[in-house]
């Protein structure tokens, strides 16, 4: 009943102002008419009104017929202030005027026109913006009106900035409240907005007197070597545990121990030792004197000694403190290795005929993987340079960005590992662990996060571009592969993607060319 | 007992005039005159009258022409 007013008055132009004013006819009758209706709009707004569109007015007006982003930014915010705050954001007011604000409601309705399924009209037909109201409700209606206003004004509102503003960094701080109150009485208002900005990059030293330092590790063990590894690390998997009787454990050996764990300075529980029962390889234990206290040890036998934690113990709260252990060995269990056989062989690679063969095979990939891991190598201790010469704060959303996709890709490896069920997963997304795994990590991502702003910059100062044939052909090869997949491909956002990665590839090779390497 | 019916249909009849109510199906053309005229103050030139396919028994349609420029002002059922 209530939207039948608005129409009446439309159509006939009876005397009762809608309280919303009547859509798209409200821009066509000019702004003359909303004038009227409301004379708490400032005179500074009719020259930014619909009436004036085109016409030989301000700079903001003229922007609205050839918009550019130098002209958007002076209707969006014609003062120009951009404050720098203390956090390393910066924070502008936008000015939203009539006319912004009636491309946001016809929008609004265009979508709702074509997209709603409203009794008595066809999609896409002429509905009135109160029956829209309705249906939709008023305050989710609104709210679609003013994500439309920040579609339209938040990409100009720091244009003064250029490139500098970090994506999705934005937050509007004016309330909704306000936003919505001046939405529904038609009025121009301002909203507060503050971003992210890239900071100014310094050097400590100059970039290109970098020395990169790669750990060689990974990738100079011999061949032979690394292939005896892997064949030796085969036949531990593929062992049978047998029962060993009437003797000590010894290195190699599989137990199956009870165990506790305490401080010695303050008696409390240490290292998460498993309640009950547990196996214990001996083979891979990195505990010094544990092994050796368990060689004095038969099945039954209990003991209990002092171990020193090691300086490089993965848990940090525990390294170089004095931990009591007490162990009870239920059970051991040696391996029984299967012989180097051709039948074995066929084991480690489906149909090698002969662990000759075998080998071969391995060193050949190897011979691939080596170079793979070397390139890795080389590329973690230039991002490592880079992130130690860049001299800056890094902007705090930078942070939490990286970590999240960084946890995001860990659980997803996870999951490809089928080691967690689905319910599982969802319990691991809580935003209370992703933050929790950032605050543990933070190093780690402050300083990706400052090697990418220095590669960045590197990319900008030596002007190292990726041509658009290279760019082409690794989106084309990119996408066959994702369709092959099955896949829709997203071509802008893959673009972007390797884009992205081909210029990191560039001025990785350049810090290679013209900074010093040594490997160690 | 009367309800304005907002439609494609009665939106394009509303720019001639013409204004869509569904209402008792019980009533007949000279109620609807008198209520109408009694209700918005105006005069009422003529009536149509139908029933719409799987309507409610209770109801039936009515659009309603105007004497002369005169409008309808649907404000006595506004909510707000």
């Amino acid at each position: 009943m209530k939207s039948a007013r608005g129409l009446a008055s439309r159509a006939k132009g009876v005397v009762v102002a809608p309280p919303c004013g009547p859509g798209a006819a409200r821009a066509r009758k000019a702004a003359q008419g909303v004038l009227q209706r409301r004379p708490n709009v400032s005179e500074s707004v009719v020259t930014l009104g619909p009436r004036e569109r085109g016409t030989t007015g301000p700079a903001g007006v003229e922007c609205r017929v050839a918009p550019s982003r130098q002209a958007c930014y002076l209707l969006l915010n014609p003062e120009g202030e951009v404050e720098h705050l203390d956090n390393g954001r910066v924070r502008t007011k936008v000015f939203i005027d009539m006319y912004i604000m009636d491309k946001a409601y016809d929008a609004i309705n265009a979508y709702y026109r074509n997209n709603l399924e409203i009794p008595g009209f066809r999609k896409g037909g002429n509905v009135p913006e109160s029956v829209i109201m309705s249906n939709v409700g008023k305050e989710q209606y609104f709210l679609a009106v003013l994500e439309e206003v920040f579609k339209s004004t938040l990409e100009g509102a720091f244009a003064k900035l250029g490139d500098r503003i970090l994506a999705d960094t934005e937050t509007i701080e004016t309330p909704t409240d306000e936003m919505v109150k001046a939405l529904v009485t038609r009025t121009p208002f301002n909203y507060q907005v503050s971003a992210d900005i890239l900071p100014e990059v310094a050097w400590k030293s100059p970039y290109a007197e970098m020395t990169i330092k790669v750990d060689s590790s990974s990738f100079s063990q011999p061949d032979e070597e690394k292939v005896e590894e892997i064949i030796q690390e085969f036949r531990k998997e593929q062992a049978q545990l047998n029962i060993a009787v009437g003797r000590n454990v010894q290195r190699g050996d599989m137990c199956v121990v009870e165990a506790s764990c305490v401080r010695k300075d303050n008696g409390k529980p240490a290292l998460a030792v498993p309640e009950g029962a547990f196996r214990y390889d001996t083979e891979v234990s990195s505990l010094p004197n544990f092994v050796e206290n368990l060689e004095k040890l038969t099945v039954g036998g209990e003991a209990e000694f002092d171990v020193t934690m090691p300086e490089d113990w993965a848990d940090e709260s525990v390294r170089g403190l004095e931990v009591s252990f007490k162990v009870k060995v239920n059970e051991i269990f040696e391996r029984k290795l299967p012989d180097l056989t051709d039948d074995f062989a066929s084991q480690i690679i489906p149909n090698c005929t002969s662990m000759k063969e075998c080998r071969e095979f391995l060193l050949e990939n190897i011979a691939g993987g080596k170079e793979e891991a070397k390139m890795q190598a080389i590329q973690n201790a230039v991002t490592e340079s880079i992130s130690e010469c860049v001299d800056i704060t890094v902007p705090e959303s930078m942070v939490v960005n990286i970590g999240r996709e960084e946890y995001g890709k860990r659980l997803m490896e996870i999951q490809q590992q089928g080691q967690l069920s689905p319910d599982m997963v969802q319990k691991l997304t809580s935003e209370k662990l992703v933050q929790d795994y950032i605050e543990k990590e933070r190093d780690t991502f402050e300083m990706l996060a400052r090697a990418s702003i220095g590669v960045a910059e590197i990319q900008k100062l030596e002007s190292l571009a990726v041509s658009e044939e290279q760019l082409e052909d690794e989106l084309n090869s990119i996408q066959k592969e994702l369709e092959a997949a099955g896949e829709n491909p997203d071509a802008e956002g893959i673009k972007q993607m390797i884009k992205e990665r081909l210029e990191a590839k560039l001025v990785f090779e350049w810090v290679e060319k013209n900074c010093q390497v040594e490997y160690v | 007992m009367i309800r304005p019916i907002l439609t494609e249909k009665s939106l394009r009849l509303m720019e001639e005039g013409q204004y869509t109510f569904d209402l008792n199906r019980e009533w007949t053309k000279p109620q609807i005159k008198f209520f109408v005229e009694d209700l918005f103050n105006v005069k009422v030139s003529t009536i149509r009258t139908y029933r719409l396919p799987r309507q409610l028994k209770t109801q039936k349609r009515a659009i309603i022409q105007l004497q002369g420029d005169q409008t309808l002002d649907y404000t006595f059922a506004e909510s707000e």
